[in-house]
């Protein structure tokens, strides 16, 4: 009888065996890393339509985060603030920058300068930053060293599982909420301890369940 | 990017393996790219930001509205400079929560059907086109001699002042009211005794209220105010002598009739008859009242000796007799001589000095116009082309007027025959103020800029008299001489608490004459025989104005529970003699019988319903449907202004219905009206309630021993809030308030005809309503408030596979819509059946009816559901978010009592809802649940829901008890 077969398929069962176990694996770690915000989202930094620098305004000039983003602490909206304010220093600094021609440009049609979108959750998601600001969690914690950084990069992954690691275990991201802004600030260096702040009048407390964020 | 990636893959050999390889490479990469890379989005931030506004945060500015007269205080909640939801204001007198009307207002501000153009003679101009004809117009009105003026009832003090411009300008010029939901029974009643120049109003607080043919819980008057009065006068905690109760005498089952006590089925024409015998039997019991005819049968009626006995037991000017805009003037006059005599002036029934007074009735118009003396007719934000009775011919006459303007937030019916049309602004963009009946003004301040070139009702009159003032001016000028001096402080006062504090109109009393009475109230001996067909304004979209608001349209009649249309509706026994099945027996709702209603020659084609509780020989018609120009919805339903005249445009008798065939659909959503024995809505007598408070127990179809045990583990619920809500059946009066309220709160879609047809009705909160359908004129109706009532130990977790519907710490029942995969076991295994299910992409439907305007009207907080979606009642989660941040970031996290209040809570006119924490026994709600009357629907399903239900009591005249 002739070998319908021939010899090398003899170590196909094992192949088949080692391989597709790990074949499946692959695949998973694969898709777990690859398909993640780690991967796909992480660094994402698209072209601003101003080349404005938080590195130079808020790093090397030391501006406040709220002087631009005066709504953080008691709205949802950090909100990008209206071309009026760039004006309040551009009018006198710089007032004639091919780069900032475009904000002139908007200060006098009234039309929006259309930013780019970094930070973007899901419609279905509620972000609220008054609540976050008031607990002491610090600007960096999310939007990592924005003062180096010269055109913003999104620095974590803004994932529902990363937004449960803190909401789990707030204790760590906590910071007096004086340094909210301060983005150089080590919680865990400067041994604070948030149990100890007399600043602090009650218990943080972040909601873990559904609606908490998605209404 | 399939085909490169395919020929990629080897153009030369394409070998089976390559295609596979290619198609999975290809699928692949296609949902990497629809699926992690989040879209590309803009922020585009003000170029220069308002002071004070928040981007993203809701603001609420006060404002006023008008519907027939009745005026109600409004706050209108802004987001990002768009209008959202409309409210009652707090602080405005005659506004307890707000009407279905002001709740879907917001909606019609974005129709995208409103006029957005001028049009002459058909033909679209341009908005200079228009001004430039204006301008011109006060050279050809000349005189006045020949221009007519059409005006709604419209109670602003700038109009009036406005009137008296027009008429210094144009000394000729007549001036007519129209307003299909207006009062002019009700004022040329007054007028036949005496009282001119005035509006009055009743608030609920009487202890008797006798309502003849009139609904002033649903469609009459100042509904908001008396139907918060009239609540809290059902009190159980009121001593039985200040309790209220409530006598009606109607044709057809009203909101009120469902609420009522005592209610008695007759015909509307026989209802003026009945009034006349109980002025004989108050003359009897020493009241001053002229003597008039009365038939014996009435005077023998068991129910008008009982309310004759009951008004005069009372205490003088705590009572009221109300009667209907549905009866003719002389039964007003008689309505209020009897008030009078029962001292009811000035308390019950309190007037104001306001209006002009010379001011026409549309018959007078008519007149003029068959003689061809109108050269100029303007008709102001109503249409009588449409609803006017059919025999003043308007539509045909209104053609011959060399020129006619008409201005209106449609080019409806009106609009199209006029010469030049003008669009309106809509109120929620339209400077203006109104004066309460009760006298108190209010500012009406725009929420938006006119989204179309139009001129507001002051702006155009101001046109009319040449003058191009803006209704910012127009208003300020009004009242800038009321106060000297600081002016704009004060004004900004009034905008900001929605009530001008000063010029008040003058409260009077007036005297009444009754010697003209007599000869008016002349008992008629014969009667038309056949049917009498009653004209009824609808519950949901009035005299048409509302049609083609899609959320009215689907918000099922109180009582019928009709949605999408409007029928023929009979009682039980009327059926059996036109020969039609008693559709409540058969619940074929896409079966029914079209019949055509016959009188004068007219006839109409509609579906027959049967509502027992209806009067015997009476057919029931809902005006406002049916309409032509009205827009897309408004044209569901059937028009029947045709068989209407204008001597009695409420009431024709000889009639004739004859069924034709079978087979029209009509979406009832609640064709089941009987509770079959099971304790759904609870509810004893005031008296019952008295000898044994804790009746709710003995509903109980299970013992307590026998519930109390759970499968599984017992829930904890331990966080520092617990939510709880509490419905009082004894103060719902069914209005539906809070399902639009909540439909415009939370993005609720409407589904169309066919979808609630087939039960897909997507409202969150729903009123049950239930009688006994064998019954045929005589019906008590119980309504019920339905939405998720939060179980604790919630059957609809339990089995969704994906834990999309899980318990949150505070209680709630929450839905992470984005985890539902659609199953629908959770609506299956929910015993109240509150859950609804995006069966299509409704909010994609709504969007392609309403173009961009429905995603403006959206609240940004709430989650638009996608199909095959599972939503339900969330308690307004969005709004215990909103004041659990705040709290957190300005205090110590805890949430005082009274701070949340939930969407149906806010616009309930009735305060029927009291929402709160559990855990906190001196909030209201805890103190709500510990009232006796306290109980929870399918309480043997141990399902511990946090809604719970206070018993109905009725308050029954002893007199009248049965047996």
């Amino acid at each position: 009888m002739t070998h319908m077969f021939p010899r090398w398929t003899n170590h196909l069962p094992t192949a088949v065996a080692v391989g597709v176990p790990l074949l499946g694996v692959a695949v998973v770690l694969g898709v777990y890393y690859f398909f993640s915000p780690y991967y796909t989202d992480v660094g994402y930094e698209p072209t601003q339509p101003v080349p404005y620098s938080h590195a130079l305004h808020a790093g090397e000039m030391g501006m406040d985060c709220r002087y631009c983003h005066n709504t953080v602490e008691y709205a949802a909206h950090a909100a990008v603030p209206p071309t009026s304010t760039c004006l309040n220093c551009h009018k006198y600094v710089k007032a004639n920058s091919e780069k900032l021609s475009l904000v002139r440009q908007s200060g006098e049609t009234g039309e929006p300068i259309p930013w780019v979108k970094i930070h973007q959750l899901p419609d279905y998601a509620y972000f609220n930053h008054s609540a976050h600001v008031g607990a002491g969690v610090g600007c960096v914690s999310c939007h990592g060293r924005v003062d180096q950084m010269e055109e913003v990069w999104l620095h974590e992954p803004l994932s529902m599982g990363w937004c449960l690691d803190c909401h789990r275990n707030p204790e760590p991201h906590l910071r007096p909420v004086s340094e909210v802004t301060n983005m150089a600030y080590d919680p865990v260096a400067a041994g604070y301890d948030p149990s100890e702040d007399p600043n602090r009048t009650r218990e943080v407390n972040p909601p873990v369940h559904c609606a908490g964020c998605h209404r | 990017m399939t085909r490169e990636t395919i020929s990629a893959a080897g153009p030369h050999n394409p070998g089976r393996r390559n295609f596979l390889s290619a198609v999975g490479a290809t699928v692949a990469s296609l949902q990497t790219a629809a699926c992690i890379r989040k879209p590309y989005e803009k922020i585009l931030p003000y170029a220069e930001r308002p002071e004070d506004l928040v981007p993203g945060e809701a603001r609420h500015y006060a404002t006023v509205w008008n519907v027939g007269g009745a005026v109600q205080g409004l706050l209108v909640r802004s987001t990002d400079g768009r209008p959202t939801k409309v409210d009652g204001n707090p602080n405005h007198p005659m506004t307890g929560g707000s009407t279905i009307w002001a709740q879907a207002s917001v909606l019609s501000l974005y129709d995208p059907e409103r006029s957005k153009e001028p049009v002459r003679e058909g033909e679209g101009v341009s908005p200079d086109e228009a001004v430039g004809f204006l301008k011109k117009l006060p050279d050809e009105i000349g005189d006045g001699s020949g221009l007519a003026v059409v005006v709604p009832e419209l109670p602003s003090p700038t109009a009036d002042r406005l009137w008296e411009d027009i008429r210094a300008k144009y000394p000729k010029a007549e001036l007519y009211r129209f307003d299909g939901a207006g009062t002019d029974h009700a004022r040329a009643g007054a007028a036949m005794v005496g009282i001119e120049g005035a509006a009055w109003t009743t608030d609920g607080t009487p202890t008797v209220i006798a309502a003849f043919d009139a609904d002033p819980i649903g469609t009459e008057g100042d509904t908001t105010a008396f139907t918060k009065a009239f609540a809290a006068g059902r009190d159980p905690n009121r001593k039985p002598a200040e309790a209220n109760r409530l006598y009606v005498v109607e044709p057809h089952v009203s909101i009120t009739g469902s609420n009522a006590d005592h209610r008695m089925a007759v015909k509307g024409s026989e209802v003026g008859d009945f009034l006349a015998a109980l002025a004989h039997h108050l003359k009897k019991g020493g009241l001053n009242v002229p003597t008039l005819d009365a038939p014996k049968d009435k005077l023998d009626s068991k129910f008008v000796k009982a309310l004759a006995k009951d008004l005069l037991s009372r205490k003088r000017g705590s009572t009221i007799v109300m009667v209907g805009e549905r009866q003719p003037a002389h039964v007003h006059a008689l309505g209020f001589v009897l008030n009078e005599a029962l001292g009811n002036f000035g308390k019950t029934l309190r007037f104001t000095k306001q209006g002009p007074t010379e001011v026409g009735a549309l018959s007078d118009l008519v007149r003029r116009m068959n003689d061809g003396s109108v050269k100029q007719l303007v008709v102001m934000g109503s249409n009588p082309v449409y609803e006017a009775p059919a025999d003043l011919n308007f539509g045909e006459l209104f053609q011959k007027v060399p020129l006619t303007i008409h201005l209106g937030l449609y080019r409806d019916e009106t609009g199209r025959l006029a010469t030049w049309h003008i669009p309106q602004s809509h109120y929620l963009e339209s400077w203006g103020d109104l004066r309460a009946r009760e006298g108190t003004t209010a500012i009406q301040q725009p929420l938006v800029a006119p989204l179309y070139p139009s001129l507001s009702p002051i702006e155009f009159m101001a046109r009319l008299t040449g003058a191009e003032s803006k209704g910012y001016d127009l208003v300020r000028a009004t009242h800038q001489g009321a106060i000297s001096g600081g002016f704009d402080k004060r004004w900004q006062r009034w905008l900001h608490d929605g009530v001008v504090d000063v010029g008040q109109a003058p409260s009077f009393v007036p005297s009444v004459k009754t010697d003209g009475l007599a000869a008016a109230y002349k008992f008629r001996a014969e009667r038309a025989q056949g049917l009498e067909l009653a004209f009824v304004r609808d519950n949901a979209v009035l005299d048409g104005r509302f049609g083609n608001s899609p959320w009215l349209q689907e918000l099922p009649d109180p009582i019928t529970k009709i949605a999408w249309d409007n029928a023929a509706v009979v009682s039980p026994n009327t059926a059996e003699k036109i020969g039609v099945p008693n559709n409540l027996e058969q619940s074929s709702v896409r079966d029914t019988v079209m019949v055509d209603v016959s009188v004068g020659g007219e006839t109409v084609r509609l579906p027959v319903w049967v509502q027992p509780g209806t009067a015997e020989d009476v057919v029931v018609l809902s005006l406002g449907y049916g309409r032509k120009h009205g827009g897309k919805f408004a044209k569901s339903g059937f028009d029947v202004n045709s068989l209407r005249t204008a001597e009695s445009p409420y009431i024709r008798s000889g009639a004739k219905v004859t069924p034709t065939r079978k087979g029209y659909a009509v979406a009832c959503m609640q064709p089941e009206a009987s509770m079959h024995d099971r304790p759904i809505v609870r509810d004893a007598t005031r008296g019952d309630f008295t000898d044994e408070p804790n009746f709710v127990e003995k509903f109980e179809v299970m013992d307590e021993d026998h519930v109390a045990s759970l499968l599984w583990d017992e829930p904890e619920y331990t966080a520092e809030h617990q939510w709880a809500l509490t419905i009082d059946l004894n103060s719902c009066v069914g209005c539906g308030s809070c399902t639009v309220a909540c439909q415009a709160e939370n993005n609720i879609p409407w589904v169309g005809k066919e979808d609630a047809l087939k039960g897909r009705e997507m409202h969150w909160i729903r009123i049950d309503r239930y009688f006994e359908p064998k019954h045929s004129d005589q019906v008590e109706v119980r309504y019920q408030p339905m939405a998720c009532v939060q179980c604790e130990t919630a059957p609809c977790e339990n089995v969704c596979p994906v834990g999309a519907t899980v318990h949150g710490p505070e209680g709630l029942n929450n839905m992470a819509y984005n985890r539902c995969i659609g199953t629908r076991y959770c609506s299956n295994n929910c015993p109240y059946k509150v859950r609804r299910f995006n069966f299509f992409h409704y909010t994609v439907r709504n969007d392609a009816d309403y173009g961009m305007g429905i995603a403006m009207q959206r609240n940004p907080d709430v989650t638009v559901r996608y199909r095959g979606v599972m939503e339900k009642c969330t308690y307004c989660v969005q709004r215990i978010n909103k004041a659990r941040i705040h709290a957190k970031v300005n205090g110590d996290g805890i949430i005082p009592d009274g701070t949340v209040k939930t969407a149906c809570q806010e616009a309930c006119p009735a305060d029927c809802i009291t929402f709160g924490n559990i855990r906190d026994p001196d909030s209201k709600v805890s103190h709500t649940r510990e009232d006796p009357r306290n109980y929870a629907v399918l309480s043997e399903l141990n399902l511990r829901p946090r809604t719970t239900y206070l018993a109905k009591l009725t308050n029954p005249n002893p007199d009248l008890a049965e047996g």
